[in-house]
């Protein structure tokens, strides 16, 4: 009996003492950093749960210069400071907690904190950096580049991405080339010269027809990935004319709505950007003085009867059945270009000391890990 | 030996029932008890949410409610963004619109309780009733223009809510939440 007894004093003294639980480091490896915006302006927290241990540390902050969407210049460094609500709290909960702990208006009511370590000292270094930049044409980004370079990658380690390093091996090479008018892009990277390198340009040759549209190769005899009409060796989605007939893909957009591919004048199924024979008359379109003076525009087509449609869009024995007046002789509309972009937020903690002494802590420094944030920016093309 | 025994359970079972019949009080919840508390508000203006509350400093209780409504405006900044004649009226629900009755083990501190970032840690909830059912409504009166100044009086209140937990029910057709005053420079 006084066996049991002194067996359940025992029990009673190890269950209440609940005094510190001794933590030696923060293990949040495994969890997913997370974010999210707080009441006051400009006030973030970042935040890792790990639910199996009922445990989170957040690491809250009020910054006007962080955004998610932005690039930091320079590292933002804040000190440490729980009267400025620039906080790092470690806490263990008597239940599993969910992201919407923090940043809500309402506690939760059945939440409660059963231990709390706070940083005191230290600071917090946050850095954005973008990770990715893609056009989502469905090339992959070394492909749209001379020689399959990856060209977001920096080799040299110059800080200088290969499309833009004049010499992508050589450190104290930089982007020499870079003028006030141009990024300084090395060659075969902007196929069509509008300053968006090919990788992040949703229409390599600015022709209206997005690369997404006409890479792929749709000949099933063809061992070429890409497609190439004209068999001119320039593949569609780098080609400005991609059915050789001297008028250029952009020019062929017959009705002026800014898509080349819904013009097919003769109907036969082919749009004209494609088509050798605009009209169907047997002639090719080349050969009617579609474009008299060479330089792949129809506004001075030739219109042998002078019934207002060029001979190129005109089968002249049909008429009117087969005949158009391009609109889209002067005045092009060019299509904004959407970039998807990762940006990625680093959020490391330095110098740390704690609220409690403990011996048995011996992280000066935690890293929250990065966030991705993806985005699609579009902006207009200025050619 | 039987009636020791009996006793015993006896006791063991009147214990019970006091003890169990001590959460009878809570029956008594005075709800008017918050009509002499200042109203306040906060909010996070990232998501549109909202939240009016009165806080008994001498009971440790609160009565909130929080909401989220894109065209709220909390602080509005000029008079066209105020309403005399047609109250803002909000329907309380199941998720993001409710009416809140707590009890804490401590004194709180309403700017730090709501609205922060990361909870404070060492505030307990000990009862707790929630309406989600009823609506809000937020009206304007004007009170007084100056030659710089408009300043109307904001009423907060609670139509039709019944309060839950715990096995109470508390019904109020009308609930006065309280008052405060929006100034806005002309």
């Amino acid at each position: 009996m006084k066996k049991i007894l002194s067996v359940f004093i025992f029990l009673f003294i190890i269950s209440c003492d609940d005094g510190d639980i001794i933590v030696t480091s923060f293990e949040f490896d495994d969890v997913n950093l997370q974010l999210c915006e707080g009441s006051e302006p400009n006030e973030f927290v970042f935040f890792k749960i790990n639910t199996s241990v009922n445990e989170a540390i957040a690491y809250r902050f009020i910054n006007d210069t962080y955004s998610q969407t932005t690039e930091t210049e320079n590292d933002i460094i804040i000190d440490l400071d729980l009267d400025t609500n620039n906080d790092l709290i470690y806490r263990q909960f008597n239940t599993a907690i969910t992201a919407d702990y923090y940043c809500n208006n309402i506690p939760n009511s059945n939440i409660s904190v059963t231990d709390e370590l706070i940083g005191t000292g230290g600071q917090a270094i946050i850095t954005n950096v973008i990770v990715s930049e893609d056009d989502n044409d469905g090339v992959e980004s070394n492909l749209e580049s001379p020689d399959g370079i990856d060209p977001e990658a920096d080799p040299d380690g110059d800080g200088v991405p290969n499309y833009l390093d004049d010499e992508m091996n050589d450190p104290a090479i930089r982007n020499e080339n870079a003028t006030a008018d141009s990024l300084g892009i090395e060659d075969n990277y902007d196929s069509d010269g509008d300053q968006i390198p090919d990788f992040r340009d949703q229409d390599d040759d600015n022709d209206n027809v997005l690369t997404s549209v006409e890479f792929r190769n749709t000949d099933p005899n063809s061992t070429e990935l890409f497609e190439d009409s004209d068999e001119d060796g320039i593949p569609n989605y780098k080609d400005i004319d991609d059915d050789g007939d001297g008028i250029y893909t952009i020019n062929e957009d017959v009705n002026g709505d800014g898509d080349p591919r819904n013009d097919d004048t003769d109907g036969d199924g082919l749009p004209n950007y494609l088509d050798k024979d605009d009209d169907n008359d047997g002639i090719d379109t080349i050969n009617e003085g579609a474009n008299p003076d060479n330089n792949g525009n129809p506004v001075n087509a030739v219109d042998t009867d002078g019934d207002g449609f060029p001979d190129y869009l005109d089968d002249n024995t049909s008429d009117p059945v087969i005949g158009q007046v391009n609109v889209n002789d002067e005045n092009l509309p060019v299509l904004d270009n959407t970039v998807v972009t990762i940006f990625r937020t680093t959020v490391t903690i330095t110098n740390l000391i704690l609220n409690e002494e403990n011996d048995q802590f011996t992280d000066e420094n935690f890293s929250f890990g990065f966030r991705d944030e993806t985005v699609s920016i579009t902006t207009p093309k200025n050619d | 030996m039987i009636k020791t025994m009996i006793k015993k359970i006896a006791v063991l079972v009147l214990a019970l029932v006091f003890i169990g019949c001590s959460e009878g009080d809570i029956l008594e919840i005075p709800l008017d008890i918050f009509s002499d508390d200042e109203l306040q508000n906060c909010s996070n203006e990232n998501d549109n949410t909202f939240v009016f509350f009165v806080i008994d400093g001498d009971t440790n209780r609160s009565l909130s409610v929080n909401f989220t409504d894109s065209n709220f405006e909390i602080e509005p900044a000029t008079i066209a963004d105020i309403s005399v004649d047609e109250p803002i009226v909000i329907t309380l629900n199941t998720t993001t619109n409710q009416l809140l009755y707590r009890e804490f083990d401590t004194v709180i501190d309403g700017d730090d309780y709501f609205c922060n970032s990361v909870p404070v840690s060492n505030v307990n909830v000990t009862q707790e009733l929630i309406s989600s059912n009823g609506t809000v409504e937020i009206s304007y009166t004007l009170q007084n223009t100056t030659g710089t100044e408009t300043i109307y009086e904001r009423t907060v209140t609670l139509n039709d809510v019944t309060l839950e937990g715990n096995g109470i029910a508390i019904r109020r057709e009308l609930l006065v939440l309280g008052t405060d005053s929006v100034t806005i420079t002309n």
